[in-house]
């Protein structure tokens, strides 16, 4: 059950029906079997084995409070032996569905190479939809009741809708127990229907749709087009595919949060923000703040602190720096091309911390004015191609896929394709494009209003006339309907971070 | 509470009407199948006395033009390509809605056609035309095989159209499909000019029957019991055709037998027993291969014409204003549509004169005289026909006729715009004059121009442009040079 298909707004317009009038005890159960009805739709079989995940999670997160309860500072051991327990039971399950044939598939080689027997690979596991994501959730939930930064929930509904909130289930954000948890707490409580807060529900919905219908899938064509062609495509294609495709898991990601984030508002609740104009960094570091927020400071909270974060010494911090972003790559997929992804961003931020007190001092040779917007704007710039350089190992197929790729980036001059139209040729007809380029251009007025202003989508039209927001909605609404990517006569594309 | 129910209740509405305008541009036009339910719809309610219900056979054979024009009858070809029988069924639930015919006619060809649902192309043209019901709803669920991927987006058509964006033309903007004189009273027949030759089928041995297929008689039966039920007589046809086999054949006996067993009702079957009334002659009277021309139509409309109002008592309408207004309208534009054709033929100028005096022709006719060089007698002739007076014609200039009557002259030779000639509300022409040298010597010419192109055939000597106003078509643009009486295209 895709967000952008037409059964998933009928569904959720159901669950709406039933949850604004249940009596407010069965708001959290009729969540969780909605979530639970919506997570079947794809597989019975993953739902069964998110269950597990929820269960053990559960069980463990109690033992742990009821050793608080009874010795807050004491029994550590214990506590730490069932933490230990309940994250290897949690990553034993992602490890079998997501990183067994990839370990497997290395095994082999190294066996390969020393010229040993080769080991069957008898099951051949298909990755459950957004297993790393409620397996992070559930995870995180147990290291803060492990820290005592929040209480173990002792309602099994509570906490299984707490993993299984079908809004953000399959591709975030990662919630954290104090906001999401918190609330699921609290909905018993709270008055539902808020006329403003439906009406911002419902244009941050309709948000997701645009950058996921009218940008994200028109971008996947171009895409699909220089990334099927490697070698074949020029320079300037290669440029462009490179940067469309940074278009389109932008737009695609954030489409995903968007819209979960919009009909969790609808529902009552606030999700945490997800994407804050990655692409207007200023610096690796700063993208990384921009960019997947809850995954990134679920990194920083449960991998980079733990492992010493800076308070260990320069080396020690460049060393978690390359640990969490590996770990990262790795956590997007099981390949080489996502840890190399992760190493390079990794691998970005260290030399950038490095070579930081040499650019200082040359900024000051040169007199250079860092407060500038030219010098800003040249700093998103970097920050954007060496985003887009990392891109090429995230998107193509294998490392020597992306090696080739980079190789025509700067091999195959074909300047002339800038001037004769060649960016109509390239996967999209000339109309699409220009739809595309339009769009693209809306996203950038969008995002320069974030940036700038501070103010989000939903709430352009807060100070505005009356008739402004409806006519928003108007307008986006029809604007999907008609030039969206949806229906027979369109390749409609899967959420990329359903993968992950 | 009260506020936000009447801000969200706007809003729907707004999203609804945007919705209805925005589909109706994006909706599918086609002429041999949407058009005509558009047309429909259009019709004055209870107004229609005949409705045809068949495939493209019966809305190419059955001539209501010719219906109306010899007999008086208001008769209707609610038909699609390849129409099977339960969208026929649904026409007519559709059409009893806002029509109470007095005779249904429905062709038995589509029983012939053995499939459970038709190709999507077909299933789209039959369906997508009806206005939003449950009648709709209906008949895509009986249309479309649900089990198939994405079908039922058919049940939203919007989100089968939507891409249709990036071919959109006038006719998805205009009303009428963009030709208002030939939709607005549009009757559903659609008319062949070809001619395609063809040997008769021969089905005077074949006597028994064959069971069609079970969908196409549960729905033909259906038919016949709603129409029995709203007590509108049903008239069975079998339309000429030339490729029938005799299994086709069978199967439309098959359903005659059963109708006039079941429920007394009569077929006439003119592909064999009934085939001498019509007299038809299968080496001229077919446009192609499965369809009647224009002369077999007027044929069978005599055929079908005679029995309606004599066995099916169906009253001769015209005279009545509300129905001239709708199939007086239509037939005329068919016969001047076929009028029209005619005037290209015409080779000498002395002849043309009698196209210029048509009442419904305006006509441009620009005379550009070279300078020192006198009218010649050719010329003087047409122009003297048309009354317009020595002075002018001697001189040369612009001249705009209605039915042959001067409406306009002028003999201005200046640089630009002449004048600017509104044919119809939407539709407009201009003379202009540019200069043009020949033979040395650079002197202004006048052009006509109509949709973005010179109408000119002759540089020198009089062009004549001719346009209908009642079809609002150009009929014909023709040139005399003034040699002699010949007219040049």
């Amino acid at each position: 059950m895709q967000f952008t298909s037409l059964i998933f707004l009928f569904f959720f317009a159901a669950v709406l029906l039933i949850y604004f009038v249940v009596p407010r005890f069965l708001r959290p159960l009729t969540l969780l079997v909605a979530s639970i009805v919506f997570y079947s739709s794809y597989s019975v079989f993953f739902a069964v084995l998110m269950f597990v995940t929820i269960l053990s999670t559960w069980i463990c997160g109690n033992l742990i409070g009821r050793l608080r309860s009874r010795a807050p500072d004491g029994e550590q051991r214990k506590k730490k032996a069932i933490l230990a327990v309940g994250i290897f039971f949690s990553l034993s399950i992602l490890f079998v569905y997501k990183y067994f044939n990839f370990t497997l598939e290395n095994v082999n080689l190294v066996l390969g190479k020393l010229h040993l027997g080769l080991i069957e690979n008898r099951f051949n596991f298909v990755l459950p939809m957004g297993i790393s994501f409620y397996t992070f959730q559930a995870l995180g939930y147990l290291i803060d009741v492990y820290r005592g930064t929040t209480r173990a929930e002792t309602d099994f509904v509570s906490f299984a809708l707490f993993v299984s909130f079908f809004p953000q289930l399959v591709a975030g954000p990662i919630e954290r127990s104090d906001r999401l948890l918190r609330q699921i707490r609290q909905c018993t409580d709270t008055a539902l229907w808020n006329y403003e807060r439906v009406a911002h529900g419902f244009l941050q919905m309709l948000w997701g749709y645009f950058l996921k219908m009218i940008i994200a899938d028109r971008a996947a064509s171009v895409v699909s087009y220089s990334f099927s062609r490697i070698y074949s495509v020029g320079t300037v294609g290669a440029v462009l595919g490179v940067v469309f495709f940074a278009v389109q898991i932008y737009c695609d990601f954030a489409s995903y949060s968007t819209i979960a984030a919009g009909s969790a508002k609808v529902l009552g609740f606030e999700l945490m923000d997800n994407f804050n104009t990655p692409y207007f960094a200023l610096s690796i570091r700063d993208f990384w703040s921009r960019w997947h927020i809850s995954l990134s400071t679920w990194f920083r909270d449960y991998l980079y602190i733990p492992l010493g974060g800076n308070r260990k010494g320069k080396l020690r911090k460049y060393l978690n720096i390359m640990i969490v972003f590996l770990v990262s790559g790795l956590w997007h997929g099981a390949s080489w091309t996502f840890i190399l992804w992760g190493g390079l961003h990794g691998a970005y931020q260290v030399v950038g911390d490095v070579t930081r007190p040499l650019k200082e001092k040359l900024y000051g040779k040169l007199r250079v004015r860092t407060e500038a917007a030219s010098f800003k704007a040249a700093r998103m710039l970097a920050t954007f191609l060496m985003t887009c350089f990392a891109w090429i190992f995230f998107r193509a197929s294998t490392l020597n896929d992306a090696i080739v790729y980079i190789g025509r980036i700067f091999t195959a001059y074909d300047f002339w394709n800038l001037t004769n139209g060649y960016i109509y040729k390239i996967g999209l007809e000339r109309q699409e494009m220009n739809i595309l380029l339009l769009a693209i251009a809306v996203l950038l007025i969008v995002d320069v209003l974030r940036y700038r202003k501070n103010i989000r989508f939903e709430n352009i039209a807060d100070r505005q006339n009356v008739w402004f927001r409806p006519l928003l909605m108007l307008a986006l609404l029809l604007t999907i309907l008609i030039f969206g990517s949806y229906g027979k006569n369109f390749d409609t594309q899967q959420f990329i971070y359903f993968e992950f | 509470m009260k506020k936000n129910i009447i801000k969200a209740s706007a809003f729907l509405l707004a999203f609804v009407l945007s919705l209805s305008a925005i589909g109706g541009i994006l909706s599918y036009k086609f002429n041999d199948s949407t058009h005509k339910i558009s047309s429909f719809y259009h019709l004055p309610r209870k107004s229609l006395d005949v409705l045809v219900l068949g495939t493209s056979h019966a809305f190419m054979g059955v001539n209501t033009a010719s219906l109306w024009k010899n007999y008086g009858v208001a008769a209707f070809s609610l038909c699609g390509p390849v129409l099977p029988m339960w969208n026929a069924y649904y026409y007519l639930v559709e059409a009893l809605k806002t029509q109470s015919p007095k005779v249904v006619v429905l062709d038995l060809f589509s029983l012939t056609q053995d499939f459970e649902y038709q190709k999507e192309e077909f299933a789209i043209k039959n369906t997508y035309g009806l206005r939003f019901s449950l009648t709709k709803l209906q008949s895509i669920k009986a249309s479309f095989d649900m089990k198939q991927k994405d079908a039922y987006v058919h049940y939203f058509g919007l989100l089968q159209t939507h891409s249709r964006y990036s071919e959109l033309n006038s006719v998805d903007w205009l009303p009428y499909y963009a030709d208002e004189a030939q939709y607005k009273n549009f009757t559903g027949f659609q008319y062949s000019l070809q001619t395609k030759a063809d040997s008769e089928p021969d089905f005077s041995n074949v006597t028994g029957t064959q069971e069609p297929a079970k969908k196409q008689l549960q729905y033909f039966k259906k038919i016949l019991e709603l129409s029995a039920k709203k007590k509108i007589p049903v008239m069975l046809t079998m339309i000429p055709y030339p490729h029938a086999n005799a299994n086709q054949y069978k199967m439309m006996r098959y359903g005659s037998e059963l109708a006039k067993k079941e429920y007394g009702i009569a077929t006439y079957d003119y592909i064999n027993t009934l085939k001498k009334s019509v007299g038809l002659d299968y080496s001229k009277d077919f446009g192609d291969d499965s369809h009647l021309n224009w002369k077999g139509t007027l044929k069978l409309a005599k055929a079908m014409g005679k029995t309606l109002t004599t066995k099916y008592n169906v009253a001769d309408r015209r005279g009545a204003k509300k129905y001239e207004n709708t199939w007086g309208q239509n037939a005329s534009y068919i016969y001047n549509f076929f009028d029209n054709k005619k005037v290209p033929a015409i080779t000498s100028a002395d002849d043309y004169v009698d196209v210029v005096n048509t009442e419904r022709y305006l006509t441009v006719i620009t005379y550009t005289l070279r300078s020192g060089k006198k009218t010649p007698t050719s010329i003087r002739t047409f122009l003297r026909s048309l009354n317009i007076p020595k002075e002018q014609y001697m001189q040369g200039g612009v001249w705009i006729l209605q039915g042959g009557a001067a409406q306009y002259y002028s003999n201005d030779r200046s640089d630009g715009y002449v004048k600017n000639i509104k044919l119809t509300k939407r539709i407009l022409a201009h003379v202009e004059t540019k200069p043009k040298k020949t033979e040395g010597k650079t002197e202004n010419v006048y052009y006509i121009y109509y949709g973005g192109s010179a109408k000119m055939p002759s540089t020198y000597g009089l062009n004549i442009f001719v346009f209908d106003t009642f079809n609002q078509k150009v009929v014909d643009c023709v040139a005399v040079k003034g040699k002699d009486d010949t007219l040049y295209r």
